[in-house]
């Protein structure tokens, strides 16, 4: 992504559950947005990395061509910017919709990723998850990934 | 060309770890057959399979699940990219081929030995032994489960708990990340290492490219290794077969590896699937998602055409699927544990078409018909009514052009008279058929009633390809009976030559 596209991933994503509203409402960069962002897009197809990157643009330059205003959502306030993303995802056109539901996944992403977030969902109510050992957990294995045993020979 | 960085041999190679090249490797070793797999995703040992959603699904679901069909409506086609295939990503559904389709596939398609009924039954509960198949027991169900059995009762519908190979199951609701108790006896854990117990070898992060074809005979298989960690190719391989070479790649895959071999006629054509959506409900007490088997609870319909199930989210996919944005959403996000999610999947009229595609990614062509559509809203209706009918508050049918939130069963009645069109429907698909069918008529079909290519000597294709109609149902049982039916003829028949 170019710097820009950066910038303006952060500011979309964190549109959908700003800092300091109502419900659950992640911390000030409790969320890793871009970097979930990131990850989705090296981990789908081309057709799809480029759809999220079309959906960014298509996000950002909303209040241009759907409210008229020479402004990018980045420099609109939290509750303007998730008042646009809930239009985009209301949008009688289906690729809007689509493309903008891809956004918010990759928001969903993030913000779950945080067992702090998760727990103040309340998803896993009454379970007795013990959230700190879900967070070293996820972090081992995120390590072995790279290291997983395998079981190709390979033969010079 | 460069030199291969693997070479191997074997008497039979195996392309792809899933429901149907485990059960080929699990029957042809097992008859004393050298067998070698071959794999396109990682082998990941349970306790290496991440639990949080972004690297399970970013290392187990084939492209994130954005592989999807062409157009511009696409529907996402959801496949497990890992040894195990796509049975390490489900939730374990167990259902013997519907007789209908068994008779359709004897009187159409000539497949009277393939499909047996002595033979299967044999093979099914053989299957189900091994697999540990059980009924949901009421302990795992879970509150989304144990919701739509209300729903069930209260509107008089045929529902009951589903049949999983899955016992000791302990409701941890995470079948798609991999269970942790290797309770679901996915191919991964179940077949693959029966079969390398039997002395079957496995290759993976191997990508399969081209059969190689010599005298009209299948000899091997050329691809490429790849980098477990960038997915880019480290260099080619090249595996060489003595008796054959099965193609068990998935019905989007295996004729896009046929279509690269050179086989052309019908490879590709007739490509099926059951495609569903899903309806989620709010209700005023906890219903826990996260706790209970994944898909415990389903109301068969079958004679309308659709099958309803409980499908329990993670919560980052359960969140995307709550309407809105901002504070409304975050209202909603903050009660997660008060949600229940129940989809329908169909046996759709559509057939479509897949092709090779620019660079790893082939074209599918599949667009519903008019009277899928039909069938599809009448499931969404039904589901929004069952949600009502458990206690729902709120329900979120999650169709364009109809409002996001209904809050009284009498909107239902929107739901199953809009006029809805094919873009206002939010499908996804896992059960995908046909591209290679089955049958004994060569004009007509790919492969033989023996799962041999009508063109290529020793050339076989065991996975839901050769299917020549969907279902309705779950396919893994029906993948894994018609697999073994085929490979334990193909191991008999070895048997009988070397003996000879």
């Amino acid at each position: 992504m170019l710097a820009m596209e950066r910038r303006w991933a952060a500011a979309v994503l964190e549109g959908f559950a700003p800092v300091g509203g109502a419900g659950l409402a992640p911390a000030e960069g409790e969320a890793d947005y871009l970097g979930a962002m990131e990850q989705m897009m090296r981990a789908s197809t081309r057709k799809a990395a480029f759809g999220l990157r079309v959906a960014l643009w298509i996000a950002a330059l909303a209040p241009v061509w759907l409210l008229g205003k020479l402004h990018t959502l980045g420099s609109m306030s939290r509750e303007g910017r998730a008042e646009i993303l809930a239009r985009l995802l209301a949008h009688r056109v289906f690729l809007v919709r689509e493309l903008t539901l891809l956004l918010k996944l990759s928001a969903c992403m993030a913000l779950f990723a945080r067992p702090s977030l998760r727990e103040r969902s309340n998803y896993d109510r009454g379970l007795g998850l013990d959230y700190e050992a879900v967070e070293s957990s996820g972090e081992r294995s995120r390590v072995h990934l790279d290291v997983v045993a395998g079981s190709s020979e390979e033969v010079a | 060309m460069a030199r291969p960085i693997l070479v191997d041999e074997a008497d039979y190679i195996i392309v792809g770890t899933g429901a149907g090249g485990a059960t080929a490797a699990r029957v042809l070793s097992e008859a004393g057959c050298s067998v070698l797999m071959l794999e396109e995703g990682p082998h990941l040992r349970t306790e290496d399979r991440p639990t949080g959603l972004l690297d399970a699904m970013s290392v187990a679901v084939r492209d994130f699940g954005t592989q999807t069909t062409a157009g511009a409506t696409p529907i996402p086609l959801l496949q497990g990219r890992l040894v195990g295939g796509s049975t390490a990503i489900n939730s374990g559904i167990i259902w013997r081929m519907p007789e209908n389709v068994r008779r359709q596939w004897i009187d159409e398609h000539g497949l009277d030995d393939l499909v047996d009924e002595a033979a299967m039954l044999r093979i099914y509960e053989q299957i189900e032994e091994e697999l540990e198949v059980e009924v949901t027991g009421d302990d795992v169900l879970g509150g989304n489960s144990h919701k739509m059995a209300d729903a069930a009762k209260a509107l008089g519908l045929p529902g009951k708990p589903i049949a999983r190979n899955a016992r000791g199951c302990q409701g941890r609701s995470r079948c798609l990340q991999g269970c942790p108790h290797e309770a679901r006896q996915s191919m991964d854990v179940s077949y693959v290492p029966r079969a390398m117990a039997d002395g079957a070898r496995l290759h993976d992060m191997c990508r399969a490219s081209r059969v190689l074809v010599r005298a009209g005979r299948a000899v091997g298989v050329t691809g490429e290794v790849l980098d477990r960690r960038t997915r880019r190719s480290t260099g080619r391989f090249e595996v060489r077969a003595r008796l054959g070479v099965i193609v068990s790649a998935g019905a989007v895959h295996t004729p896009v590896l046929l279509h690269r071999t050179g086989l052309r006629g019908l490879v590709g054509e007739r490509f099926q699937a059951h495609p569903g959506s899903a309806v989620v409900g709010r209700f005023p007490e906890p219903v826990v998602m996260g706790y209970g088997a994944s898909q415990g609870y389903e109301v068969p319909m079958r004679e309308r055409g659709f099958k309803l199930e409980s499908l329990s989210l993670p919560p980052e996919m359960l969140a995307a699927r709550l309407p809105g944005a901002g504070s409304a959403w975050q209202e909603r996000l903050a009660h997660l544990d008060c949600f229940a999610q129940w989809a329908f999947q169909m046996r759709m009229k559509a057939h479509g078409r897949v092709r090779p595609g620019w660079g790893e990614q082939p074209v599918v062509k599949f667009e519903p018909l008019p009277r899928d559509l039909a069938v599809a809203q009448e499931a969404m209706a039904l589901l929004c009514e069952m949600m009502f009918a458990a206690g729902a508050t709120e329900v979120y049918p999650g169709l364009g052009h109809l409002p996001e939130v209904l809050t009284d069963r009498s909107e239902v009645e929107l739901v199953r008279t809009a006029r809805l069109r094919r873009a206002d429907f939010h499908f996804m698909a896992s059960h995908l058929f046909g591209t290679a069918c089955a049958g004994a008529d060569p004009s007509r079909s790919v492969v033989g009633p023996d799962l041999q290519s009508h063109e290529v000597r020793g050339l076989y294709v065991m996975d839901a390809a050769v299917f020549p109609t969907n279902m309705g149902v779950n396919p893994q049982h029906s993948i894994m009976t018609v697999v073994w039916r085929a490979a334990e003829r193909l191991a008999n028949a070895t048997r009988t030559t070397a003996a000879a």
